[in-house]
């Protein structure tokens, strides 16, 4: 989850600093790279700060004091890895308890949009409808924490086929269940025991969350042997939105055909695998092609209920993704653009 | 053994994309080359954690242009290659440096007083 940071605030500062917008694209392109890198929010707003302070003494533009936002955020990062101030230690993935948890909350969640809709919509649905939230709750968190820790292990190909055979299974599993139980309803009860399903998921998930502690995937070992080395290295570049499988690939056997020249280990000719990784970060434009494609596949599904007839909810609903696919695509074109503008 | 560089660090951090295009002025070199082509000039022996970050860097900027070749015998190496554009940043950057080499040496005779 991302956490609020000052950066906007900051990049909004850069604008106003020499009344020149580039500024601000310049700091945005730069906050960009580094945030893409998994540098830590406050670390990276501590650096544009710092050459925001140099921008208002001199009046110079960013570019002519620091270099292009990709020239900046590189000697950022270097001089931070340097000086340890880089957490590589970012790839997590939450134990099991944590999973149930999150699991109650997205139900409960679940449900209290079904309330909304319900109002709105005010259809008689049959008792089986209350078990969608749970379903769908559990398969959501089930399903992002699948991708996360198979898309650092297998090859995207297959961990796509597999997500795709279990949306497909638990699609089955949602019509079973109502076509089950079509005979029954609970008729103008409907709505408001949603909401209370709402309330029990969602409270059951924040004890459950209290008692959880989140702990770090896979340690990494002092001193890694050349295949642990590439183990993690590998499985940190293909994390969701970084790099393609070919790309790690090619990497991997760049990096080891180094190495076998230079007659070192991996490890001690390219430091901490994740460091390393992390100095490669992930591939913006593959990013937000994953993230767009996302957003398509959720407008197309949440449109086909509208094939029995027109719903102002569904409409609400697609209208939202497409706007998120919208947000994305523009910070992604704001991203170009200021770096071909500073370049 | 290799000697340390013969500037100071931020000097060779600085000058170092532009040193990485200039070694690729005689033709293509696997990253093995560089860092030794780098070396040789008194950059100091770059491991690969630094040489590779710049390499991508200058390869997604269109500067270089990298292609796999086989090795004879041993592992494939990836082969870097100036394009016309790193080509033309190189000679563009290098006459700013001179000019920054010229303006501190005319500065440094104390001569130029308006």
């Amino acid at each position: 989850m991302a956490e609020a940071t000052p950066i906007p605030a900051t990049v909004n500062a850069y604008e106003h600093a020499r009344g020149e917008g580039l500024d601000g694209q310049w700091a945005f392109a730069v906050s960009w790279r580094l945030l893409m890198k998994n540098v830590d929010a406050t670390l990276v707003d501590e650096g544009l700060r710092e050459a925001l302070e140099l921008v208002r003494e001199t009046g110079e533009s960013p570019e002519e004091l620091f270099g292009s936002p990709g020239v900046h955020a590189a000697e950022l990062f270097e001089r931070w890895r340097r000086d340890g101030r880089l957490n590589p230690a970012a790839v997590k993935v939450p134990t099991s308890r944590s999973l149930v948890a999150s699991s109650l909350k997205a139900s409960g969640w679940i449900a209290f949009i079904m309330f909304v809709l319900e109002l709105v919509g005010g259809r008689d649905l049959p008792v089986g409808f209350f078990a969608l939230p749970l379903l769908l709750g559990f398969a959501t968190i089930g399903g992002v924490a699948f991708w996360e820790w198979a898309s650092h292990a297998w090859a995207t190909a297959l961990v796509v086929t597999v997500m795709t055979a279990a949306t497909v299974g638990i699609g089955a599993a949602t019509v079973g269940v109502l076509e089950v139980t079509s005979g029954t309803s609970l008729g103008a009860l409907t709505p408001w025991l949603l909401l209370l399903e709402a309330a029990v998921l969602w409270s059951a998930g924040t004890v459950v969350l209290i008692l959880v502690t989140a702990k770090t995937f896979a340690e990494v070992q002092d001193n890694p042997d050349d295949e642990q080395w590439v183990r993690r290295f590998s499985g940190v570049l293909r994390g969701p939105g970084w790099q393609s499988d070919a790309r790690v690939r090619e990497i991997v056997r760049e990096a080891r055909s180094h190495a076998a020249e230079s007659g070192r280990t991996l490890a001690a000719e390219f430091g901490p695998p994740d460091a390393h990784a992390m100095a490669y970060g992930v591939d913006v434009r593959r990013r937000t092609t994953l993230k767009i494609a996302l957003y398509a596949v959720l407008v197309a599904l949440n449109l086909v209920p509208m094939v029995d007839g027109f719903s102002w909810a569904t409409t609400a609903v697609a209208l939202f993704f497409t706007w998120q696919a919208w947000q994305e695509y523009r910070t992604y074109d704001r991203f170009r653009s200021s770096a071909q503008v500073a370049s | 053994m290799t000697d340390p560089p013969r500037w100071p660090t931020p000097w060779v951090r600085a000058a170092l994309d532009l040193a990485v295009l200039a070694s690729l002025v005689d033709g293509r070199l696997h990253g093995y080359a560089i860092a030794q082509a780098l070396a040789e000039h008194g950059f100091g022996l770059l491991k690969g954690g630094s040489l590779y970050p710049v390499l991508n860097r200058l390869e997604e900027a269109g500067d270089v242009e990298a292609a796999w070749t086989e090795g004879r015998g041993g592992p494939g190496r990836r082969e870097y290659a100036l394009t016309a554009a790193g080509r033309d940043r190189l000679e563009r950057e290098l006459g700013s440096w001179r000019e920054l080499g010229e303006t501190l040496t005319t500065m440094s005779r104390g001569t130029t007083h308006g």
